[in-house]
């Protein structure tokens, strides 16, 4: 099939469709106002609900705890001068070796 | 009969007793349901134009149209007034069209099926036309909605929002920048891409 032809067919094609829509905007506009309003009041509702308020000020928090938990991440907590219990644990060799000596008994 | 725009040369097109959009805003955001009622009455119609281009059916268009009323409602304290109220209600409803295809692509409920003979033969009818007449003819066969359908429904959102806003509404490039909020470049690309994926689609649908 050739580029024309192509070309053609999409031309009728735009064509059909600016004669469309069809839809019977009567029967999607039965009863509109009606729940339209009803939306707008439960909508309302939900923002004054405190779980609206609580989830808000959750959503609020989140970017500040991500960048407070990515600062955290970054600072190296340094561990007791010279502890090599198994709690050491900022260095995981020293802690593969204390439980090697709870475990082995050594 | 232009109805009741915040611009004076609007004011003056309207019966007396008719509230200007202005008011209506102003009463809407003073707590009036009833004022908010008049003010989307007034705007459905070219409303329900706008998302009539993007829903499959009644029931889809009454749902879109409803979002669309119920986001102005919300963000009406951030309508300044410098632009007639229809077109910024006009920008909403092309975000909130965007926004619907965008979430009907996520969870697609039509199955791509096989063209039938009767359409594969319009196909084939509308390759070999070759006069305007003819071309009409077969634009107006049940077989070319069908078709386009098909083809709409292959498009990506933003290919379909820039073929449907630059072709089938035939909107200025500016036009749909400002309906979108994409820039006029962005449109220009976005208007190139739909359109060559558009031939691709029809040269698919010949080979299935």
């Amino acid at each position: 099939m050739n580029e024309s032809k192509i070309d053609r067919i999409r031309r009728v094609l735009v064509r059909t469709a600016k004669r469309q829509p069809e839809l019977d905007t009567a029967k999607a506009e039965l009863g509109f106002d009606t729940r339209l309003l009803a939306a707008i009041r439960e909508r309302k509702a939900d923002d004054e609900s405190p779980w609206a308020l609580w989830d808000r000020l959750v959503w609020r928090a989140v970017p500040v705890v991500a960048a407070l938990a990515v600062v955290l991440a970054c600072i190296e907590v340094p561990g007791p001068a010279g502890d090599e219990s198994w709690l050491s644990w900022g260095d995981p060799l020293g802690l593969e070796l204390a439980l090697v000596e709870q475990v082995g008994g050594l | 009969m232009k109805h009741g725009t915040v611009h004076c040369s609007a004011m003056t097109e309207r019966p007396i007793e008719e509230p200007a959009d202005a008011e209506l805003i102003a009463r809407t955001l003073g707590g009036s349901e009833s004022a908010f009622e008049q003010l989307a009455r007034r705007h459905r119609p070219r409303l329900f134009q706008i998302a009539s281009r993007y829903a499959r059916d009644e029931h889809e268009l009454a749902d879109i149209a409803q979002e669309i009323f119920v986001k102005a409602y919300f963000a009406l304290d951030k309508f300044r007034g410098d632009a007639p109220f229809e077109h910024w209600l006009s920008r909403i409803a092309t975000r909130t069209c965007y926004d619907h295809l965008r979430s009907r692509q996520r969870k697609p409920e039509t199955t791509f099926s096989e063209l039938t003979e009767d359409q594969n033969g319009w196909l084939e009818r509308c390759g070999a036309a070759d006069s305007v007449a003819q071309e009409e003819a077969l634009a107006s066969a049940k077989e070319a909605k069908e078709v386009v359908a098909l083809v709409l429904e292959r498009l990506s959102p933003a290919d379909r929002m820039v073929i449907t806003l630059l072709e089938l509404e035939d909107k200025t490039v500016e036009e749909v920048a400002s309906l979108t909020g994409w820039s006029k470049t962005l449109v220009k690309v976005r208007a190139f891409r739909a359109r060559k994926t558009m031939k691709r689609i029809i040269e698919g649908l010949q080979h299935e």
